[in-house]
């Protein structure tokens, strides 16, 4: 499969002294057609990442190293004029809060005949024509064009960003926990009607959430993140079924199922600072198993099977620690007191 | 599991009769003013939030209160813990008017319902280490002797897991993670050792590793203290997991109510049908092998409640007939402790939640449950 997204050992740092090392070598392709999903928990780098592909970064990070390629073009050098055609066009973004992104003066209609006509040689009448043909896809009925934003309800206004975003047929979507503040009747119908989406319009989807019940529906490859490094990138059913870090172990055991009453794991402790990130693997310090080796070496990611990669030096014993995974006492400690886990993104 | 705990060390108890249910909400309606006519005030319209809501939470029982974001949830919380005074309706702790308690026995009563709330970045005072935050919550009721705030802090502490106590007191909450906050914010709501908690979406603003903790720790809690709970959320895997029994509110009513296993197995209402069938399940793939949502949802828009005469989920609903136009239905209970408010039921045992063959065996996964039920029946 041609990657549509190629993301190369990208670096991000914040501004620190020492600076904070937010994205640390990060690898990731998304096909054509493809979803991938990036999961973690918050100040893993997952928002960083996908912000740095189109530099929607915050004005105290910088990209440091390696590059983002959307196929043949390379982001990371292009001047702020060129990214600005790329936006929308090529690459569009799904914020988690849509209200912040549509213009409150504005008819929803008028915002997306706006990027339309922005971006390509359309007459007015043919920007209308098609908005309402992209309201029909996303299932929003042409008496709403006229409406303001605040006239409609969030899992609307979602929808209307979602709309917006697959305008101008992009060849990636990016979206940010996009359906993490609807209810999950409403993200149940967006997600069914994005994947329906994708597979009429073929783009590739790099999907950014916390919840491993939406990414086992709609994605095709996982990639999870811990402390600035993907840690297991794989084919979804691999990486869920069969998780082969302990990180991924323990988030697949955290999740409460509603089907089926069983015990839910927590890991104790919190990840390392990124300022100065420890020099062996950097879950060591919360991972059950981890050995001396861990502590001295930092695992490289290495590939376990076809198209599936694991950072951990014990891959070959992922089967006996999947065994034990699901046991709530494996994962605890007391707690210690230490640095808050804030956030990086925007 | 422990026995219910009762070695208060401090105050009068002010009359702990021992009662079946611990709050009692009965037929509580809560109207909002909204917006302004052109005859002012007189004439503004109002909007309830609430209507004709009863539930009762039993001693040592878990309830769940599930619904999307405006159902009414946390409206009604704020009726319980006397933050808010109902238009209609009386909401009762061990049998007592919670408006018509005065002096000593309203200071229990504020002792004895305590509240966690979402986020644990905003419920803490930034300036306040945690032995202050505790302290000041002892001190509202009297108790500021140091050797009494410093075992009762520590103690609080303890139950919430954040040990050592001693290390945790002298910290601000600039020094604590997400969960660790919050594990302060439920130590401060436990230290006078309440009766009741509401708990308000207290784990959706973290993290799902350190979520888990936290309901972990909610179940350890109601085990060792006794305590009877109310958790809100909006997320029916969370509910599922930790209460004995869940209502489904929706538009201001709760349209289904009942213990965990049946409502969840087998529910009655259309609407818990469908949130149930939302719920994403964690083995990839699933929703491409059902295919789309059966059901032709059509979102609400800007409905004033209370211009509707009939069932409020009319409009979406795929069983709606004539009749469902024409009046609320009335709370009908169609099994066990389990009610529902719908003209059209969805049948037991006819179409479930859980696909295929899992549904025979689903409600088993929920019989090794000790929960209050059964502690109730032993008392």
């Amino acid at each position: 499969m041609n990657a549509v997204l190629d993301i190369r050992d990208l670096h991000v740092q914040y501004r620190g002294a020492p600076p904070v090392r937010a994205v640390d070598g990060v690898d990731l392709r998304v096909g054509s057609g493809e979803t991938v999903a990036l999961v973690g928990e918050s100040g893993c780098g997952k928002s960083t990442t996908v912000r740095s592909i189109l530099r929607l970064l915050s004005p105290t990070a910088s990209i440091t190293g390696g590059g983002v390629y959307l196929g043949e073009q390379e982001l990371t050098g292009m001047k702020e004029k060129q990214l600005r055609r790329v936006r929308w066009r090529d690459v569009s973004f799904i914020p988690q809060q849509a209200l912040n992104s549509l213009d409150p003066v504005y008819r929803v209609e008028a915002q997306i005949v706006e990027v339309l006509r922005a971006h390509g040689t359309m007459t007015r009448r043919e920007a209308r024509a098609r908005t309402a043909e992209l309201f029909r896809l996303v299932g929003i009925g042409s008496d709403r064009l006229k409406s303001y934003p605040h006239e409609l309800s969030g899992g609307m206004r979602q929808r209307v960003v979602i709309a917006m975003a697959l305008a101008l047929h992009p060849k990636l979507v990016i979206a940010d926990e996009a359906t993490t503040a609807l209810d999950v009747i409403t993200q149940r119908r967006i997600l069914t009607e994005v994947r329906a989406m994708q597979r009429e319009l073929g783009f590739g989807m790099l999907y950014v959430s916390h919840d491993i019940g939406v990414v086992a529906q709609i994605s095709d490859r996982i990639a999870v993140m811990y402390a600035g490094k993907i840690v297991e990138d794989g084919p979804a059913a691999s990486v869920l079924g069969t998780p082969s870090h302990p990180y991924t172990m323990a988030l697949k055991y955290a999740c409460p199922d509603v089907r089926q009453r069983r015990p839910v794991v927590s890991i104790s402790g919190y990840p390392p600072s990124l300022a100065e990130p420890p020099i062996g693997c950097r879950f060591a310090n919360r991972c059950p198993f981890a050995t001396t080796k861990c502590v001295a070496e930092a695992p490289p990611l290495l590939a376990v099977g076809g198209d599936w990669r694991v950072a951990c030096h014990y891959t070959e014993r992922a089967h006996e620690f999947r065994e034990q995974a699901s046991r709530v006492e494996l994962w605890e400690r007391d707690t210690e007191i230490g640095p808050s886990v804030k956030t990086a993104a925007i | 599991m422990g026995a219910r705990y009762g070695d208060r060390t401090f105050g009068e108890d002010g009359g702990d009769l021992m009662r079946s249910n611990v709050l009692a909400i009965e037929n509580v309606t809560k109207r909002y003013n909204a917006g302004v006519s052109i005859v002012g005030r007189a004439g503004r319209p109002s909007v309830a939030a609430v209507e004709e809501v009863s539930l009762e939470i039993g001693e040592r029982q878990m309830v769940g209160l599930v619904g999307e974001s405006g159902s009414g949830k946390s409206t009604l919380a704020s009726l319980i813990v006397r933050l808010d005074r109902p238009s209609v309706g009386t909401v009762r702790l061990a049998g007592e008017d919670i408006w018509k308690l005065r002096g000593k026995r309203l200071r229990t009563f504020r002792r004895d319902v305590q509240m966690v709330f979402q986020d644990p970045y905003a419920t803490l005072n930034p300036r306040f280490t945690v032995r202050q935050t505790l302290a000041e919550t002892l001190a509202a009721h009297g108790l500021r002797r140091r050797d009494v705030v410093q075992e009762l802090s520590e103690r609080a502490l303890e139950r919430a897991e954040l040990r050592p106590a001693k290390a945790f007191l002298s910290a601000h909450p600039s020094q604590l993670s997400g969960g660790q906050r919050q594990r302060v914010a439920i130590a401060r709501a436990i230290v006078l050792e309440p009766k009741l908690l509401v708990a308000d979406e207290p784990v959706s603003m973290l993290d799902v590793s350190v979520r888990s903790g936290i309901l972990n720790l909610f179940e350890r809690l109601g085990d060792e203290l006794g305590l009877s709970m109310l958790f809100i959320s909006h997320d029916l895997s969370t509910v599922s997991h930790l209460c004995d029994r869940v209502a489904v509110m929706y538009r201001g009513r709760i349209v289904e109510e009942g213990p965990v296993a049946s409502v969840l197995t087998a529910p009655f209402h259309p609407y818990t049908k469908a949130l149930l069938d939302a719920v994403p399940p964690p083995e990839p793939g699933a929703w491409a092998r059902d295919g789309s949502l059966g059901d032709e949802l059509q979102e609400a828009q800007g409905v004033n409640v209370s211009r509707i005469v009939g069932c409020r989920y009319v409009d979406r609903c795929p069983r709606r007939s004539e009749v469902c136009y024409a009046a609320e239905p009335d709370d009908r209970e169609l099994g066990p402790q389990h009610k529902t408010r719908c003209y059209h039921p969805i049948a037991p045992g006819g179409v479930s939640v859980l696909n295929g063959g899992a549904a025979a065996s689903a409600p088993k996964a929920y019989e090794s449950r000790g929960g209050a039920n059964k502690d109730r029946e032993a008392s």
